[in-house]
């Protein structure tokens, strides 16, 4: 317990750290929204100066940070200048699209690469590691970009499920149902995009860490009291391959979120990456700092996520302390 | 494939591929801006090898290519008006290696023919051309990005495993942070925060600069770790002993231990580089138009129309696979050889 | 007649460093004593954790020391001011126990035996390369093989190799810690005669540090025992086994196969 009391603390530290650091960069940045719509010629100079002021941006920095550590502990997360409103609203609508994505692809992921690595693991000559393998090194070689590009143009070429958005303007206003297989024929492509980017390294990994245990002398002087493959296998082999696994689960959410950001924008599916690439287009900084802050909080959670696992799982860790 | 042959194998495609990019000039038959108004979205031409009464040649030709009257975007050939493939004409002018003019490119056709080899984009240029000077942009980005990552690198990982201490930790706690948060969300972070309308030079070294500092924690921490073994083998305290400085030891024994390391994160870094340069291009946060770069090449295909209709626009991101099957083979074969 | 070295109450602590971990400090040496005459040789014999190779760290200048004078030559080693590591590089050398360990892989010999020169700014490039063939010969290792990597040669040619590094910038005394263990019977031989004929040429002086007591004996004109970071017992060698004081060293002698014990008395 003291252990994730103290594992919380970081986090949190994280965080604040993250989100001064983010701030002190704005204030070296030069140009900021208020620039970019001075130079609209329509808008007067005074207008510009009356917003600045509006929107406090004429405060010095430890002020500024001030209100906006105000803002974010009333959940308001600072004020978006191209929606006019506050920032944290705005996140976790879309913030809520791209977990459904992120959360389905990881699992999916996950299920399939779980007993393809044990499967390959222990047989190594079998003809699934060699597929796995092709498998591997074709994804490695074929980026998200591309990846996400190419679906889109195979549906819209050969009408397959939906390409782009995330519901079709007929089941507007549909009972849930209709709504549900909607948005699921929405999410295949994303989805497939997202699994296939993250196949290839939670493979290689569970592989990886499958034959590192098999190799084990445990293990080995298992096979020779001749217990049964299967059982060392998942009794023996399988929980003491969760640790590392456990961390690449904490690790592989970074990448995962990339991917998604890039497959979002690519297939007009509402969530934080468009959301992330109009503020930046637009120099909305606060709408920046929060999302930027909200893949750190999603990240901590994650890692937090898999140290309690980890706790659980690893007797050896529960232990550790009491010597 | 014996794993010395394949590496060779490997180091001589991409080698060629670097030297087919860095040529762009030359093997280009035109220019990156020269648009031809006429041809919007044109597939790529069609190559004959017989003349117009049928004959066969051995020198490739190209019949005149008109616009459909009726629709956009649909083109009918002329076969009665073929013009023949000439080699090393005279072109535009372009520089070699950035420094020697030139005027003679590999191959190119008469005017009023046109050789599109990949087809057009929506103003009509020639997306050969711009694919080839494109691809300069993207390799060059990615590796001299991977240069100033692997130098932020081993200049901190050296530091953090040589003196420890407070320097170690604090660099180490940053270095997760890096580690740990999206690479995207942290190019876009860095991307937002610095001035958007600049000049494509000054563009193309804030790309790489802002791409090679996201990069830099995994390499410092691996090279961290030689430092820290590498630090206390005897030969380093026999050499202390003599009284060698924190600075001799660490060019003579410690950093030739790291070269290995090295090495596999260049070979690891400079894909994902390039990948970041074309990403960032695309969503319009990298290298402007009308600059090429195979990122915003990529960017038109966006729009509907010409993804459904002109599916040559795609070719940019097609390239990236042998680049990055290249790439993936090549850590293969390293990592292969280290065990 | 003054000691060529001599050392008083050393003393060194081990505590955990950082500020979030509470472990034991571990008093690795605990007021020692020692003293070499010149051109003798001291053997120090030990178990593992005992503290033997804290002192060599400690004399050859890579470790602090928390408390004590080495006296060396008549000057204080450990005074404040005093040029630690140029000097005592020159005068006092380690000879480690691995050899492979000890000796970069990416140099050649001709390079491992002239990096203390180059170090230490002696003489010129001629100078240097012929010095480098001169201890190359005394070691015994052909001048053929100046370019060859560590790896190309045996443990024994190995051990050659770092020995002559360390006698190339002619240092009063070389600390061998565990130098011989490990090596083929044979090649031990080889070695302790080199090391003898050296210490007659260039009246060097020896520490050698093992945990085998049967090697000591062959080399030591004296021995000392250590046992938890402390000196228990320091004899010349025949006072040595005919009467031992701590029970710790007659227990060490009661371990040891008899025919050596003939031996001591006898020649050798």
């Amino acid at each position: 317990m003291k252990y994730l009391g103290l594992r919380l603390f970081q986090s949190v530290f994280v965080l604040l750290g993250v989100s001064l650091l983010s701030f002190i960069f704005v204030e070296f940045a030069p140009g900021n929204f208020f620039d970019e719509i001075r130079l609209n010629p329509r808008i007067s100079t005074s207008t510009v100066t009356n917003l600045r002021k509006q929107y406090g941006m004429d405060q010095p920095l430890p002020v500024r940070y001030f209100r906006w550590l105000e803002s974010a502990a009333k959940g308001e997360l600072g004020f978006s200048f191209a929606y006019n409103a506050p920032v944290g609203p705005l996140l976790w609508a879309r913030a809520r699209n791209t977990l459904l994505l992120t959360g389905s692809a990881t699992l999916l992921a996950w299920l399939i690469a779980l007993p393809l690595g044990i499967l390959s693991a222990a047989r190594p000559r079998g003809w699934i590691n060699h597929a796995c393998e092709l498998f591997t090194t074709a994804l490695l070689a074929t980026p998200d970009l591309l990846l996400a590009l190419g679906l889109l143009f195979l549906a819209v070429h050969f009408h397959w499920f939906h390409a782009g958005g995330m519901f079709s303007q007929e089941s507007a206003g549909q009972g849930s149902w209709v709504l549900s297989k909607d948005l699921a024929a929405h999410m295949v492509f994303p989805v497939t995009v997202l699994v296939l980017g993250s196949l290839p390294i939670l493979l290689r990994h569970t592989r990886a860490a499958m034959l590192e245990v098999l190799d084990s002398p445990y293990v080995r002087a298992s096979r020779a009291l001749g217990i049964s493959r299967g059982r060392i296998l998942f009794r023996h082999a399988l929980p003491a391959a969760i640790n590392p696994l456990v961390s690449l689960f904490g690790f592989s959410l970074g990448s995962l979120l990339s991917a998604s950001l890039l497959t979002e924008v690519v297939m007009s599916w509402p969530g934080l990456g468009p959301l992330l690439l109009e503020a930046v287009l637009a120099r909305d900084i606060y709408v920046v700092i929060g999302a930027v802050l909200f893949s750190t909080l999603l990240l901590v959670f994650g890692t937090l996520l898999a140290d309690v696992l980890l706790f659980a799982a690893d007797p050896r860790i529960r232990t550790e302390g009491l010597a | 494939m014996k794993k010395k042959h394949r590496m060779t194998f490997l180091l001589i495609c991409l080698g060629l591929l670097y030297l087919a990019v860095f040529a762009a000039g030359f093997l280009s038959p035109y220019d990156v801006a020269e648009q031809d108004r006429e041809l919007p979205f044109a597939p790529p031409s069609r190559i004959h090898f017989t003349d117009t009464r049928g004959a066969l040649h051995l020198r490739p030709s190209v019949c005149l290519l008109a616009e459909d009257s009726v629709q956009f975007g649909v083109y009918h050939e002329d076969t009665q008006k073929c013009f023949p493939i000439r080699f090393f004409v005279d072109g535009p002018q372009y520089k070699l290696g950035g420094l020697l003019a030139c005027t003679r490119h590999l191959f190119g056709v008469d005017p009023p023919a046109r050789l599109f080899l990949l087809g057009t984009d929506g103003y009509g240029r020639d997306l050969f051309s711009r694919f080839l000077h494109g691809g300069q942009i993207s390799l060059a980005a990615g590796l001299l990005a991977t240069l100033l990552s692997l130098a932020i690198g081993v200049l901190l990982g050296t530091a953090s495993g040589f003196f420890g201490g407070w320097l170690d930790a604090v660099v180490m706690r940053f270095g997760e942070l890096f580690i740990a948060l999206p690479w995207l969300y942290l190019l876009f972070a860095l991307r937002a925060f610095l001035p958007l309308n600049i000049n494509p030079s000054q563009a193309f070294l804030l790309l790489i600069a802002v791409i090679g500092s996201v990069g830099w924690a995994r390499p410092a921490r691996l090279i961290r770790g030689v430092v820290l073994t590498g630090k206390e083998r005897h030969y380093v305290l026999a050499a202390r002993i003599f009284g060698g400085s924190p600075l001799y030891l660490v060019r003579r024994h410690i950093l030739p231990q790291t070269y290995s390391i090295i090495l596999t994160q260049a070979v690891l870094l400079i894909p994902q580089y390039i990948l970041a340069e074309v990403t960032l291009s695309f969503l319009g946060l990298g290298v402007a138009e009308p600059e090429p770069s195979w990122g915003n090449m990529l960017a038109s295909v966006q729009q509907y129309h010409v993804l459904v209709s002109y599916w040559w626009m795609l070719l940019p991101g097609i390239a990236l696979v042998p680049v990055f099957l290249g790439y993936v083979l090549l850590a293969n074969t390293l990592q292969a050889r280290a065990t | 007649m003054t000691p060529l070295i001599e050392v008083r109450g050393l003393r060194k602590v081990y505590t955990r460093t950082h500020w979030w971990q509470k472990r034991p400090a571990f008093l690795a040496l605990d007021n020692v004593d020692l003293a070499i005459q010149s051109g003798q040789t001291m053997a120090l014999v030990g178990e593992s954790g005992s503290g033997k190779t804290t002192l060599a760290m400690c004399l050859v200048g890579l470790e602090p020391p928390d408390a004590g004078e080495v006296w060396f030559e008549g000057k204080n080693l450990l005074a404040p001011g005093a040029d630690k590591e140029s000097k005592v590089g020159s005068e006092i050398q380690l000879v480690f126990q691995d050899s492979a360990g000890a000796l970069n892989p990416r140099m050649s010999a001709a390079q491992i035996i002239e990096e203390p020169l180059l170090i230490c700014r002696r003489g010129i490039s001629n100078e240097r390369s012929e010095l480098v063939l001169e201890m190359m010969d005394q070691v015994g290792l052909s001048p053929k093989w100046k370019d060859r990597l560590p790896h190309q040669f045996s443990g024994g040619q190995r051990q050659r190799l770092a020995i002559a590094r360390a006698l190339v910038l002619k240092p009063k005394l070389v600390i061998l810690d565990e130098a011989l263990t490990g090596l083929d019977l044979s090649i031990q031989g080889q070695i302790i005669n080199l090391l003898l004929d050296l210490q007659a040429l260039e009246g060097l002086s020896y520490l050698y540090i093992s945990h085998n007591l049967e090697l000591a004996a062959q080399v030591a004109d004296e021995i000392g025992v250590m046992y938890q970071g402390r000196i228990v017992e320091r004899a010349s060698r025949s006072e040595f086994f005919s009467h031992p004081h701590h029970p710790h060293t007659q227990a060490l002698l009661a371990s040891m196969p008899p025919r050596l014990t003939y031996s001591a008395h006898g020649g050798g």
